[in-house]
């Protein structure tokens, strides 16, 4: 069977409903080449090429007026809602607005349901699969979840039972706080201006903005909103999947664009890069992790730290601009966590030498560097990952089906973490 | 934050690095170890993708995101010009103070100003030969045997002919 022949096979969303978003599409002026959308396993849709497509073709173009930007919204409702953030303002429209009825029901057909962002978007996981979702989700004390769920350090520090750690993290630091934060905000705005809004149907919609928008800078103004609210959603380019690298995305004032950075078989799934996101944030942004991730890193400060606060290499690794943000990625350990090792080695005339990258000579403290990093990090958070594993699978195995995925996910997050950890282990990764 | 394709989260530091060599680190490590990037990998990355600049002194643009770093050669204008000149490759700890003195024909100038046309504010690509004519009087080359001086006075009195584009 040819690959051609599989995807056909693929089930369609209702070819009715497909068809129907293809002449809508048509209709925005959205023009497409070679592609089309359809269901892929485990991964709800995505974009597959219908033939051999060259590197360097065109294939799909949104005219700007197809995009849903923040002057989408009608004046009156924004002013209602202000101060709030775009992000919060096309979910609240969005949520607001009966979707099903409006211009934009054949492209709400291809968004994914509340019940797929339960399975796979850690900040719904606290709460019971069968009950409605309710606000007390944004409460930082159920971070403590019902069913047992420790998360890596990055995602959530609450739940990272570190053994014999001394140094306490920020918690505002994990990414699910930043993003509970930022959902809290969001909905007490909403909760105000729209009363009869339900918190379910508000986050369904605020995660469907989350997991959709593109960063988009609006003709003729440049210099607002902030950076982190220049967004737009896009229809059809909203269908591509992620990879670490992908096709060319390009936007100008007259919309988007997506052209192939390679040749790509008939058959074939066509993806674009969101960014060069690790998968801890991949997972609490946007509910998946990639099995194999180029840009994939994870934080050891809550390894490290409780080896250096209170300490006199504190202070100098303070004032150095070292102190903290160390990462573990696909080469070992991040050269600031090797500057934090060597503070502890060496005294600090040679320490100074090595941050300046004066003539000072390494390989003599290479293998003790190593010894330090493999009992302070590498050993301890080892430890960490193998009993996690070990929990989520007696969870995993114990469980209903309903929670099995969300147990997937994790269990598949804690592995490459673990291999990471590995890999760090086996050779001396100085100067790398 | 979750956009997608966000340009912002990336950091961009240019620098000038001699072609084919691994610098001195002392230089590259205050501005990227504290980025999380070990000096001596990106010094060793940068060799690599100056390759073709042996010994020649280059702007380096290094991308830098997620602590790891892109490195690309970006054009400069007395780079290309030096490059044009296609002299041997020299040591630079032996050989120091060196003249330029040899001579590239017009067309390898302009050649050169059409690479730099996306960098230049000039009106024409007349306007960016005469940049690239400056740049090689300051090198000290010769353009077509005579001072470049000599044939940007040509251009502009319309005695030499510059195509448009």
């Amino acid at each position: 069977m040819s690959r051609l022949d599989k995807t056909a096979g693929f089930k369609m969303e209702g070819a009715k409903r497909a068809s129907s978003f293809r002449s809508w599409s048509a209709a925005q002026g959205i023009t497409t080449n070679g592609i089309d959308y359809c269901e892929i396993p485990n991964s709800g849709l995505g974009i597959v090429a219908k033939r051999r497509l060259e590197a360097g073709e065109e294939l799909v173009n949104v005219p700007f007026p197809a995009l849903v930007t923040i002057n989408t919204v009608p004046k009156a409702f924004r002013e209602k809602h202000n101060p709030i953030t775009t992000q919060g303002l096309l979910a609240a429209f969005l949520a607001s607005s009966n979707i099903e009825k409006t211009a934009y029901a054949p492209w709400a057909d291809t968004w994914p349901a509340l019940a797929s962002f339960r399975e796979s978007m850690p900040i719904c996981w606290p709460q019971h699969r069968k009950a409605a979702l309710t606000q007390d989700l944004l409460d930082e004390t159920t971070s403590h979840h019902e069913w047992d769920l420790p998360f890596p350090s990055a995602i959530d520090h609450s739940s990272a039972n570190f053994p014999g750690a001394g140094f306490e993290a920020d918690p505002n630091l994990s990414l699910l706080q930043k993003q509970r934060k930022k959902l809290k905000a969001d909905w007490e705005r909403v909760g105000e201006a729209l009363p009869n809004m339900s918190f379910e149907r508000y986050i369904h919609y605020w995660l469907l903005v989350n997991t959709r928008t593109f960063y988009f800078e609006m003709p003729n103004v440049r210099t607002h909103p902030p950076r982190d609210d220049r967004i737009v959603m896009c229809p059809f380019i909203d269908l591509f999947n992620h990879q670490d690298t992908g096709c060319n995305v390009q936007f100008a004032d007259t919309g988007y664009t997506v052209t192939t950075d390679r040749t790509y078989d008939a058959g074939d799934q066509v993806y674009v890069s969101y960014g060069r996101h690790s998968n801890d944030f991949l997972l609490v942004e946007y509910g998946f992790v990639l099995s194999s991730n180029r840009w994939d890193s994870t934080p050891v400060d809550h390894c490290l730290m409780a080896h250096l606060v209170n300490t006199p290499v504190e202070e100098q690794l303070r004032r150095a601009g070292y102190l903290g943000g160390y990462f573990l990625n696909n080469d070992g350990v991040c050269y600031r966590t090797q500057v934090a090792v060597r503070a502890q080695l060496l005294p600090e005339q040679s320490w100074n030498d090595f941050i300046a990258g004066r003539n000072f000579d390494d390989t003599r403290h290479e293998d003790q560097a190593q010894a330090l990093l493999a009992s302070q990090v590498l050993g301890p958070y080892l430890q960490e990952a193998e009993g996690a594993l070990e929990r989520l699978q007696r969870s995993f195995e114990a469980s209903s089906s309903t929670f099995r995925r969300s147990y997937r996910i994790l269990i598949q997050r804690w592995e490459q973490i673990r291999a990471l950890l590995q890999r760090a282990a086996k050779g001396p990764v100085v100067g790398s | 934050m979750p956009p997608k394709f966000d340009p912002s989260e990336t950091k961009v530091i240019t620098l000038r690095a001699t072609g084919g060599e691994v610098g001195a680190s002392s230089a590259l490590a205050p501005k990227i170890g504290p980025l999380g990037l070990s000096p001596k990998k990106v010094g060793e990355d940068i060799a690599k993708a100056t390759g073709d600049w042996k010994g020649l002194r280059v702007t380096v643009k290094l991308t830098i995101q997620n602590r790891q770093a892109a490195v690309s050669v970006e054009p400069s204008a007395s780079s290309l010009v030096i490059k044009a000149l296609k002299e041997p490759p020299r040591d630079r700890k032996k050989e120091k103070n060196i003249k330029h003195t040899k001579s590239i024909p017009l067309d390898t100038i302009v050649e050169i100003a059409r690479t730099m046309r996306f960098k230049s504010l000039a009106k024409g690509l007349e306007g960016t030969v005469l940049e690239i004519l400056g740049t090689a009087f300051s090198v000290g080359c010769q353009v077509d045997g005579k001072s470049p001086k000599d044939i940007s006075d040509g251009i502009k009195s319309g005695e030499i002919e510059v195509p448009d584009e």
